[in-house]
């Protein structure tokens, strides 16, 4: 079967429900042949479907759930600004847009350890990722930091045991991801030469995660945001600058890779940290 | 029934199939996601603008969406014309879509060394010669406010060519109409009107633009009525060819431009949104032709009835 993909679906909003003060979950009813998305990939959404909006917006795939002839589309998202303020205020039984999937996602790495660590509302395509691979990689860590119970909830059946930082030590770890890491590195309970750390959250989380991996010896791979146009490389909208290596001169795009295709997910070391907005 | 209508147009010498094409820099190479954007049905697809040498483009942020509208300041990131004819074209041309290659330049040289590596290329019907990019320091917007340097660009791509020249013209100038008519003088064979209008917006708590760069070109159903007086301002100038292009995102607004004139349209940023959204359009024309009990589009193109003239009989 090969089916078109990505493409453009209709999809019914089933549920749209907030999980704390300021995160929610919306899902999707999808036809059950969509897909498969991989973990780390995206969907475009039309959050206003009635105004005449020129972009849609990205989501991370939270969770996909097969049953009954159909497929459940999960995204965990947070208003910020109009369209994710518009997507709150969609009803169940309301109809959106939707492209996807699309993007290149995680890239689990054979044999060593998964330690997925989300900061915030990037902690969503942890879920699928840990969904998706917690057969091949039985072992592993779910680090889920949050500034506080605003933006603190349940992990619904994770793949991994969960550590949770919060910034204001209301629960877990009293301080940043950062920490959190430094105190599992120093407990033995992460290593550089038998894990992996895939991670998704705010850039400049991301920024100093990849330097603290980098410089610890740890092989990680973001999940990187930026604005996005179109989110399937037509635009060039999107540019992320990444570092070259001596055989690359001449390069697709000189030094400008493309988030929604060429990612959103980077090698930590590919990404020059310097030109991306935080 | 379908097969009797006719969607085809000519653009001078070029037949397209159909009047709808996808505007440059807003498709890719073209071949992104064929399936998703149906781009093997339509009328035409012209490039992303190629230049001579690899360019980087703009730092980020290069987006900024603004009312029914998009701010950009992408600064003609490509990668040249090289890796464009070994690399991209042979996807595009798998399409079977006529191909409009457009070509940028800082200097009238690189415009026309450009135009000479892609010469005797398969698949290419026309040039479409970018001389209106607001975002690039040199070689954009400032040819088409200097008439004379435009039509110096249109002159030397023509000692080098036989293919069809399309002038992409800057709206961002009083008389539209006078730079046509000089480059029709130089040899252009038609004119694709408009590229994006200057535009800025501003963070109020930085003080700062949205876009690193200040300004950036402005596109979207925001710019149709500004773009539709352009194209017939364009149309009125001189007898060539035009392709309007300009907020184009549905049959309606397309059909609003061939009947001011235009022979065809180009559909930029409404593709963001709906990646097959120039293909719904070819249908939604269809559509509006059967109800009008007309069997060709072309019957559409310059049928516009004039504020003084009598009414539609
Ligand atoms: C690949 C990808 C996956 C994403 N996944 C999720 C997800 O799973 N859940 C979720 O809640 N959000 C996610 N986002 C971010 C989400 O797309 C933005 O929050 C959304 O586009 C904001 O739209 P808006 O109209 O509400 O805000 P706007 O009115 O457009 O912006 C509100 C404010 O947020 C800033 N902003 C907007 N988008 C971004 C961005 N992408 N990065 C940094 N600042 C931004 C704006 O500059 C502005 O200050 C993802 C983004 C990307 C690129
Ligand atoms: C992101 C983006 C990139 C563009 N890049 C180019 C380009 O490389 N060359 C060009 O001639 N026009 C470019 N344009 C202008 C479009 O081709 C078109 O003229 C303009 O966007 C108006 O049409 P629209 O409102 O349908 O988008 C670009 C527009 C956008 C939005
Ligand atoms: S968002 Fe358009 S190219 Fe990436």
């Amino acid at each position: 079967m090969s089916l078109p993909h990505p493409r453009i679906v209709s999809a019914e909003i089933l549920r749209n429900d907030p999980l704390t003060k300021e995160i929610r979950e919306i899902v999707f009813r999808l036809p059950s042949d969509w897909g498969p998305a991989e973990p780390g990939q995206f969907v475009q959404v039309e959050c206003r479907p009635a105004d005449p909006f020129v972009l849609r917006r990205p989501f991370s795939i939270a969770r996909t759930r097969e049953g009954s002839g159909e497929l459940r589309l999960h995204l965990v998202f947070a208003p910020v600004g109009d369209g994710t303020r518009a997507l709150a205020a969609c009803r169940p039984g309301e109809h959106t847009s939707l492209v996807g999937p699309l993007g290149r996602g995680f890239r689990p790495i054979p044999g060593r350890r998964p330690i997925l660590v989300g900061g915030g509302r990037g902690v969503a395509p942890l879920l699928s990722l840990g969904d998706q691979i917690r057969k091949t990689h039985p072992e592993g860590l779910l680090l889920f930091g949050v500034r506080g119970p605003d933006q603190l909830h349940e992990l619904e059946d994770p793949a991994y045991p969960i550590e949770i930082a919060t910034q204001d030590g209301s629960v877990g770890f009293h301080g940043h991801l950062l920490g959190l890491l430094d105190a599992l590195l120093e407990e033995g309970r992460i290593r550089p030469d038998s894990d992996a750390i895939y991670s998704c959250g705010p850039n400049p989380m991301l920024h100093a995660l990849s330097d603290w991996a980098i410089a610890r010896g740890f092989p990680a791979q973001v999940s990187l945001e930026t604005l996005f146009g179109c989110g399937f490389g037509i635009c060039a909208g999107c540019a992320v600058p990444v570092k070259q290596s001596e055989d690359e001169v001449g390069d697709e795009f000189g030094h400008y890779r493309f988030a929604c295709v060429d990612g959103p997910v980077f090698d930590a070391e590919r990404v020059d940290w310097e030109g991306v907005r935080e | 029934m379908s097969g009797e209508l006719d969607l085809s147009v000519r653009v001078g010498s070029v037949t397209l199939p159909t009047p709808v094409l996808v505007a440059s820099g807003t498709f890719g190479y073209g071949s992104e996601s064929p399936e998703l954007t149906r781009a093997g049905e339509l009328g035409g697809i012209v490039t992303k603008t190629i230049t001579l040498e690899p360019r980087r483009g703009n730092e980020p942020l290069r987006l900024h969406e603004t009312p029914a509208g998009l701010i950009n300041s992408i600064g003609l990131q490509n990668v040249g014309v090289d890796r464009f004819r070994e690399e991209k074209l042979p996807k595009l041309r798998a399409l079977g879509v006529p191909i409009i290659a457009s070509v940028g330049g800082r200097r009238a040289e690189e415009f026309v060394e450009t135009v000479q590596r892609l010469e005797g290329v398969d698949g290419i019907v026309a040039y479409e010669i970018n001389v209106s990019c607001p975002n690039v320091k040199e070689g954009g917007i400032e040819f088409c406010q200097r008439p004379e340097s435009a039509a110096e660009v249109i002159t030397a791509v023509r000692n080098v060519t036989k293919l069809p020249l399309w002038t992409k013209l800057s709206p961002n100038v009083s008389h539209i109409g006078v730079v046509a008519k000089a480059c029709a003088d130089a040899g252009a064979d038609a004119f694709t009107a408009v590229n994006t209008f200057v535009g800025l917006s501003v963070d109020v708590k930085t003080r700062r633009s949205h876009i690193p760069l200040g300004t950036g070109g402005v596109s979207g159903p925001a710019i149709r009525p500004l773009a539709l007086a352009k194209v017939r301002e364009t149309v009125r100038a001189t007898p060539l060819p035009v392709v309007g292009c300009g907020g184009i995102a549905s049959a309606n607004d397309a059909l609003q431009f061939l009947v001011v004139g235009a022979s065809a349209v180009q559909v930029g940023t409404a593709s963001f949104r709906v990646p097959d959204i120039a293909a719904r359009i070819q249908d939604g024309m269809k559509d509006f032709l059967r109800s009008e009990g007309l069997t060709s589009i072309g019957d559409l193109i310059g049928s516009y009835l004039d504020p003084s003239g009598p009414a539609r009989p």
